[in-house]
């Protein structure tokens, strides 16, 4: 099941051969790439709306000044498709549980396991989330260029 | 089998749980952080980042926080988040004592 999502390419920019743009009718039927914030070029970040305001948790910002970007919000666990290495991580809670007795030893690495679970879930459900949104606009883009083949 | 390891070095899978973690603490889901770190601390219990946002998480579910290990750990990069989690705890230890007092009068 995981690799079929993978293979999807979900949550990485789409390359679009050139010459497939010829086929295209309607500019905004290419989805937009997103960046993030410091990834903008100068003229990109001049042209951007102003960046939104969340209320700074003095909490958060002790949180990421302490661990840094790269294992917070730079963290592939919250970009991309983190599935793969979050089963690595159950994997790996589950060898150790086993090497525990059986019982209560092994009540707190189930309850963390359970944890990654969710997040798995929840990730899954995302990323079908994502995917279902590509795959309506390309009908709905047919739909519009074609509207007498439905009559 | 040997663990692939990411540019700087790092496990991917403590990536994911450092990752995790910080998640739940940063959406204030203390509970679901407090028990998944709990668990990655058995895998990594050298980890010095994971084991101080357990303890944070402690403090904030009202779990034993050990202060002493905590003043040893403390250093000059981690000392705003050690002197953080401290903070909490005593918060909330002196939260609890004083309901114990206003619900058993004497």
């Amino acid at each position: 099941m995981n690799a079929r999502i993978n293979s999807a390419g979900i949550g990485r920019p789409q390359s679009l051969d050139p010459a497939e743009l010829a086929e295209i009718h309607s500019v905004d039927a290419v989805a937009p790439l997103q960046k993030s914030r410091p990834l903008l070029s100068e003229e990109e970040e001049a042209i951007s709306l102003p960046a939104m305001e969340l209320p700074v948790d003095p909490l958060q910002l002790a949180l990421k000044q302490f661990l840094g970007p790269a294992l917070t919000s730079d963290n592939p666990v919250w970009k991309g498709d983190p599935v793969p290495s979050m089963r690595g991580l159950q994997r790996m809670m589950v060898e150790h549980s086993l090497g525990l007795a059986e019982g209560p030893a092994r009540t707190p690495m189930m309850a963390a396991l359970r944890h990654v679970e969710m997040a798995v879930q929840m990730r899954l459900r995302w990323l079908q989330m994502k995917r279902s949104e590509t795959e309506s606009t390309i009908v709905e883009g047919e739909a519009q260029d074609a509207p007498e083949k439905n009559r | 089998m040997r663990p692939k390891r990411t540019a700087d070095g790092m496990q991917p899978e403590l990536l994911t749980a450092l990752g995790l973690v910080w998640g739940h603490l940063n959406a204030y889901q203390y509970e679901a952080a407090f028990e998944l770190s709990a668990g990655c601390l058995q895998l990594w219990p050298e980890h010095e980042k994971l084991r101080l946002m357990h303890d944070l998480a402690a403090a904030e579910v009202l779990e034993p926080v050990d202060h002493q290990r905590l003043r040893a750990m403390r250093r000059t990069d981690n000392a705003a988040w050690v002197d953080l989690v401290l903070r909490r705890a005593q918060y909330q230890l002196h939260n609890r004592v004083q309901g114990e007092l206003t619900g058993e009068p004497q």
